[in-house]
């Protein structure tokens, strides 16, 4: 082999490696502004046997900051956290929800009636665990016609 | 012009060289990312919960694809172990192999792992995503690895401080052999105190003991009395000569005065009749029999001095303010008999006989005695006047479950150096790991040694916040006062009784509401003259020989205030419903273990005289659910009806022998 296809050789070698490795550099920044885990509460936790949430009930669970609804239809978990400045909601039976803050005011279904609130109430799916515990999961976000059965 | 294309074809090289060697870095960035082990593992546990699982359940399922965590801000931990292990909540993967199978036991189900993590109970390392750095096997750098079945007690017991944690077999004994032992004397060890420590002080120790014996138990008190307690510490012989020169110097407190009575008449007999009727064996052990509450009396006579004995009986607490002996009410003549068998009968005789010379003892023997008394830590079991702010001479053991090892610390190469061993060795042969341990040898059995490591390790550093901690209230120290509280001091009835969870675990017997349980007057003719009530104990009450007076004291004194008012009730007692109850007791087989007049079972008490021993309210509460009573009773629970148990409670009540007379 002469030297000047050997150079050419080396040399595109050279610049295909350095290009993927930089492309790959890229990669893993940008890969590393999603870790695969964070230190923060679990997204998915227990709350708790159906049986503790009897039917036609509201539930809050402050530690969770959301309500639990248990109706005829099935459960469903509604955010209890304003969508404006994240203060707690207040349920009012018949009327919605109510927040202290800056008086947002939700229907039933979370939706905004009035208020600086810009956004509805976040809904969360469920599941039921092996051991028959209702399990939320934050990171499911569902729509208004949501109910789960047991 | 051939150097220049050298030099270039080398630069090129160089830079292809360089390319790759950063492409190749990247590509296993890449690969560890994407063919993490955890990955893997939940790619073969999908496939395991396809089979294991019906296809509508699946959503249940733990989600994949994602590290699991658990994290515990309060504990100062993140759990990742579900990660991998998937199936631990899921009945339906018992049989699957690890790391997918279901936890064992209900223990998740006390424990939910939302709330407690796993590291807490099991240890390893929670961040970690594979197997090795998780720590399921001991690793370096990793002080806390998974705790192997053996010591796994000790996480328990990291929460659980009671005493007698329940399912922890291990660490409830490893916590009893520590409070046995008496380690609390030299070390500060948190969750145990001072009071539990049973010795005799030493300030009159002179008076009591022979030289000859004092030389022998110093140098190994096993040798004298195999259940010891006190431990051997590898004393010299010239520190034995100084160490008994100082105790026997110990004079402070002389003995009561027998020089009124004549030892030629005493008999020895009549002395051992004395010691069985008062039931000395309740708490003393003799030729392995008896309790093991006072010292062992097999071989007294080679141990203490006759003088000192009869003075010790007739008063225990001249010189041993707080002991737990009773002070019978025994004539002069009955301790000289009782004193002359212990001392003449109850003798060793292998033990090295007196010495009658009289040798000169230099004051400067007894301070080297002194000097070693104390630089033993004799005076942490002995409380000793003048030595009361030395201070514990071994380290506090706050923190020990965390103490770093280091193989340094083992002389003996063979052993693996871990904490767990470091202890083990500590505990089983202090002077195999560091020539000048002070710490004696106190012979553990190596059950004993591993039931006190995992104690020991449950002592760890960082404190848990206080809603992580359970623990059982410290028992308030009950004094009464008064003519009762003097009578009760005198006859040391909390050294066996316990009242108010305060008091000795030897009765059976708690004395918190006898007064609604036993009639008076049974219980007057009880303390004066105890009668067996269950023959099959070796522990009985003794008999104290009190007056009447202060039975009826006594009696007066639990009958008011020893009293439940859920039991004091009347109870309708006809002769029908006895009828009944006779027939009950028939077919329930109460007779199994009870016995009336002499046949029936001896597990439980004898039912002959209940009906002038027992309350009927007490005996109905009783029979209708016992282990409300008395958790852990032999006693079944029958789920009798009220009128069923009012039945029996009537025929129990008309059963009583026929003795003249209620009084002895
Ligand atoms: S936070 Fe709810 S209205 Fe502002």
């Amino acid at each position: 082999m002469n030297d000047p296809t050997r150079r050419r050789f080396l040399f595109s070698t050279g610049v295909t490696s350095v290009v993927l490795s930089a492309c790959g550099f890229l990669g893993a920044t940008a890969r590393y502004l999603s870790p695969n885990v964070l230190y923060e509460p679990p997204h998915r936790f227990p709350i708790g046997s159906p049986e503790e949430f009897p039917p036609g009930t509201a539930t809050f669970l402050p530690e969770h900051r959301l309500f639990l609804f248990n109706n005829p239809a099935g459960f469903y978990a509604i955010s209890s956290v304003c969508t404006h400045l994240g203060c707690n909601v207040r349920h009012i039976v018949g009327e919605g929800f109510a927040c202290p803050c800056h008086g947002s005011r939700f229907d039933e279904n979370g939706q905004v009636v009035h208020g600086p609130a810009p956004e509805p109430l976040a809904w969360f799916g469920l599941s039921l665990s092996p051991r028959r515990e209702l399990v939320v999961n934050t990171r499911q976000p569902v729509q208004p016609e949501y109910r789960f059965r047991v | 012009m051939r150097t220049p294309q050298r030099a270039s074809v080398r630069f090129h090289l160089a830079f292809a060289v360089l390319g790759v060697t950063f492409l190749a870095i990247f590509s296993w960035v890449f690969l560890k990312e994407y063919l993490a082990e955890w990955r893997t593992t939940q790619a073969q546990f999908d496939q395991l919960q396809r089979r294991v699982k019906d296809p509508h359940a699946l959503s249940l399922a733990a989600p994949l694809g994602e590290i699991q965590q658990i994290w515990l801000p309060d504990l100062n931990r993140v759990d990742r172990c579900p990660t991998c292990h998937l199936g631990i909540d899921d009945p339906a993967f018992v049989s699957a192999p690890e790391p997918y199978t279901t936890h064992p036991g209900a223990w998740l189900r006390t424990h939910a792992p939302d709330r407690f993590g796993c590291t807490s109970c099991h240890g390893g390392q929670g961040e970690a995503t594979d197997f090795r750095n998780a720590a399921h096997q001991p690793i370096p750098y990793w002080s806390d690895p998974m705790r192997s079945p053996q010591l796994i007690e000790a996480n328990c017991g990291a929460c659980h401080r009671e005493r007698r944690p329940r399912q922890a077999v291990w660490l409830e004994k490893g916590r009893e052999v520590i409070a046995n032992a008496g380690c609390i004397a030299c070390h500060d060890i948190p969750g145990f105190s001072l009071e539990e420590l049973r010795a005799p002080r030493l300030e009159s120790v002179g008076y009591k003991v022979r030289p000859e014996w004092l030389r022998t138990w110093l140098a190994d008190p096993k040798a004298y009395l195999a259940q010891a307690r006190m431990p051997n510490f590898r004393l010299e012989p010239p520190e034995i000569d100084s160490l008994s020169a100082f105790l026997l110097a110990q004079r402070e407190t002389a003995p009561l005065d027998s020089a009124g009575i004549d030892w030629s008449k005493a008999d020895r007999d009549r002395g051992r009749t004395v010691f069985g009727e008062a039931r000395c064996v309740t708490c003393h052990r003799l030729e392995g029999r008896g309790g093991t509450m006072g010292p062992e009396l097999t071989t007294v006579g080679s141990k203490v001095g006759r003088a000192w004995l009869f003075s010790f009986i007739k008063d225990p607490t001249h010189d041993q303010p707080g002991t737990l002996m009773l002070r019978y009410r025994f004539t002069d003549d009955q301790i000289r008999d009782l004193v002359a068998y212990l001392t003449e009968d109850l003798i060793d005789p292998g033990a090295p006989q007196a010495s009658s010379e009289v040798r000169y003892v230099e004051p400067a023997l007894i301070e080297r005695g002194r000097e070693a008394f104390v630089r033993h830590g004799c005076y942490g079991c002995h409380r000793f006047s003048g030595m009361v702010d030395l201070g514990k001479i071994g380290p506090s053991l706050l923190g020990i479950g965390d103490r770093a090892i280091e193989a340094a610390d083992f002389r003996n190469a063979a052993v693996v150096p871990s904490r767990p061993n470091w202890l083990f060795l500590k505990l089983r042969a202090p002077d195999t790991l560091a020539d000048q341990s002070r710490m004696p040898t106190f012979n553990f059995s190596e059950p004993d040694a591993a039931a006190a490591v995992v104690a020991l390790l449950s002592i760890r550093r960082a404190d848990l916040p206080v809603s992580r901690v359970t623990d059982q209230p410290r028992p308030v120290r009950y004094e009464p006062q008064g003519t009762f509280g003097a009578l009760v001091a005198r006859y040391r009835c909390l050294s066996c009784h316990q009242t108010r969870g305060w008091g000795g675990e030897l009765s059976t017997v708690p004395l918190d509401r006898i007064g609604s349980q036993l009639q008076h007057a049974y219980l007057v003719s009880y303390l004066q003259l105890p009668s067996a009530v269950r023959v099959s104990l070796e522990e009985r009450m003794p008999w104290f020989r009190m007056t009447r007076e202060e039975a009826r004291t006594l009696a007066d004194y639990l009958a008011g205030v020893f009293v439940d008012d859920s039991l004091e009730r009347p109870v309708p007692l006809d002769a029908d419903a006895a009828r009944r109850g006779a027939r009950l007791y028939q077919t329930l087989g109460c007779r199994g273990c009870h016995s009336l007049g002499g046949t029936g079972g001896y597990v439980g008490p004898d039912l002959s005289d209940s009906g002038r021993r027992l309350k009927p309210g007490w005996i109905e509460a009783w029979l209708s659910d016992p282990g409300r009573w008395k958790p852990g009773t032999l006693q079944p629970n029958y789920g009798l009806k009220p009128e069923e148990a009012r039945s029996l409670t009537a025929y129990l009540m008309t059963l009583s022998t026929d003795r003249s007379g209620s009084t002895p």
